[in-house]
């Protein structure tokens, strides 16, 4: 890091801290803000702490939220019998990007991954099967990962809940859309086989 | 192929030709934005890390061959002065996908990932290993059983390092171990009930060692035929896991999930 003046690569170095951010992408977004005026890095490092001590946890779904519980759990329009379980805050975003989806929430905030010693106490389940004993929930959709971590999660979920008497469905995992079957390793097309679905 | 991969590197040029090898895949992590690094046991060039371009992408050209425990076909680059290799492609061989529909049989794979990877040395080729993660997996997935696999990967992991000690006799002073040995974690061996240590032991059958010695020295399908696991198996998997523990200096952190029993 000897190329750049010291501040500056503190600045590339924390970015780099960041999910999803390499080397070179910090340095652009580091060369970005040192052209940008003072005002703009002020209002960025204030949303920063802003986000930072004014989100919090929502109390039965997990996700974050200003205000507890969050506005998934408190809006009349959505259905309180359809739960979506996902791995992270941000899952929520890419279910509610579809528009389909008209239920509730709840976050894990991470997977089962014995590896990094996550195990079922790690993750956020107990307002989980608080939620399921008032009896209205009817169906819980597993939204993990389809990665190796997501599906133990969801298997181990689904021999929890489904003795409750709750359906238990998980997101079909297979060929990407707009990819081609030539390309498909024999478990993604096997996942593929095993969610098909009547048309 | 080849070429197109060529013309994207500029480090191309410190690149060894292709090796063509089988693997296990231990374990990924994310590397920067799009690439994963893949921590891999290889049949004929022992473990190694490479690099997986693009591998974290939804479309990416590997779908799910780079998931941890899979058995896989590979074609890597050496790179001159690199800890890491380069990926050229995989195939799927096998597929151990199906582990995850039990959570302690997916417990017990990653514990074989993990003492693997903890125990074995970089790029030291040992087929004989590569032979028995192989078997030891496919035994999980089949017989749905735990302790005898992970028994037999551990007394094998044991010995082909050569730590396996001697179970007839007590490691601190010597002496033949009666019927029973304790074993007190840290020690690389069975204590007599004089040197045993009041604190954090537990016993075990000598007989039991015995027995599993004689079943070790067959095939884990041979020894998993033979019939219902004897009994004891839990305490003789728990000492010989404490030894390889002990051994690496480290708690495995697959090891504690094993005992939560969930
Ligand atoms: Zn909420
Ligand atoms: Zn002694």
């Amino acid at each position: 890091m000897k190329d750049f003046a010291e501040p500056l690569a503190r600045l590339i170095d924390e970015l780099k801290r960041l999910p999803g951010i390499g080397q070179k992408s910090a340095q652009r977004i580091a060369f970005h803000l040192e052209r940008s005026s003072r005002e703009d890095a002020e209002r960025l490092s204030a949303a920063i702490l802003d986000a930072k001590d004014k989100i919090k946890f929502c109390s039965q779904c997990n996700n974050f939220t200003e205000v507890d519980p969050c506005r998934y759990c408190t809006d009349p329009g959505r259905s309180q019998e359809v739960i979506c379980v996902v791995e992270t805050p941000y899952n929520v975003v890419n279910v509610e990007k579809t528009r389909e989806f008209n239920g509730r929430y709840h976050v894990l905030h991470g997977a089962l991954s014995p590896l990094q010693g996550i195990g079922p106490e790690q993750l956020r389940l107990k307002n989980l099967f608080e939620r399921l004993k008032g009896g209205q929930v009817k169906e819980i959709i597993v939204a993990t990962n389809p990665n190796v971590e997501g599906e133990a999660t969801a298997i181990y979920l689904s021999k929890l809940i489904k003795p409750l008497g709750i359906r238990v469905t998980r997101i079909a995992m297979g060929i990407p859309v707009g990819s081609e079957l030539e390309f498909a390793d024999e478990v993604t097309m096997l996942k593929a086989l095993e969610g098909r679905r009547e048309i | 192929m080849l070429n197109s991969f060529a013309c994207r590197r500029v480090d191309i040029s410190f690149e060894m030709p292709l090796r063509e090898t089988e693997a296990l895949v231990l374990r990924t992590h994310r590397l920067g934005e799009a690439d994963k690094i893949v921590s891999l046991l290889t049949r004929q060039y022992g473990r190694l890390r490479a690099v997986a371009s693009g591998a974290q992408r939804p479309k990416s050209r590997y779908g799910g061959t780079l998931e941890p425990l899979s058995y896989i076909r590979l074609w890597i680059f050496e790179r001159e002065n690199r800890d890491l290799l380069r990926i050229n492609s995989a195939e799927l061989a096998e597929s151990f996908f199906s582990m995850q529909n039990d959570y302690r049989i997916q417990i017990a794979a990653q514990y074989v990932a993990e003492a693997a990877e903890r125990f074995l040395p970089e790029r030291e080729a040992n087929e004989r290993v590569f032979r028995l993660l192989l078997a030891v997996l496919r035994a999980i997935k089949r017989s749905g059983e735990v302790n005898r696999p992970l028994i037999y990967f551990n007394y094998w992991l044991l010995r082909l390092g050569g730590f396996l000690p001697d179970f007839g006799v007590c490691a601190s002073c010597g002496a033949a171990l009666g019927a029973q040995g304790y074993y007190s974690s840290g020690a690389h061996g069975l204590s007599c009930s004089a040197c045993q240590l009041p604190q954090e032991s537990f016993g075990l059958a000598v007989s039991d060692l015995n027995s599993v010695t004689a079943s070790c020295q067959g095939t884990l399908d041979r020894w998993i035929l033979s019939g219902k696991p004897p009994s004891g198996m839990n305490e003789v998997r728990r000492f010989l896991e404490a030894l390889i523990e002990t051994q690496l200096e480290r708690k495995l952190v697959t090891r504690d999930l094993l005992e939560g029993g969930h």
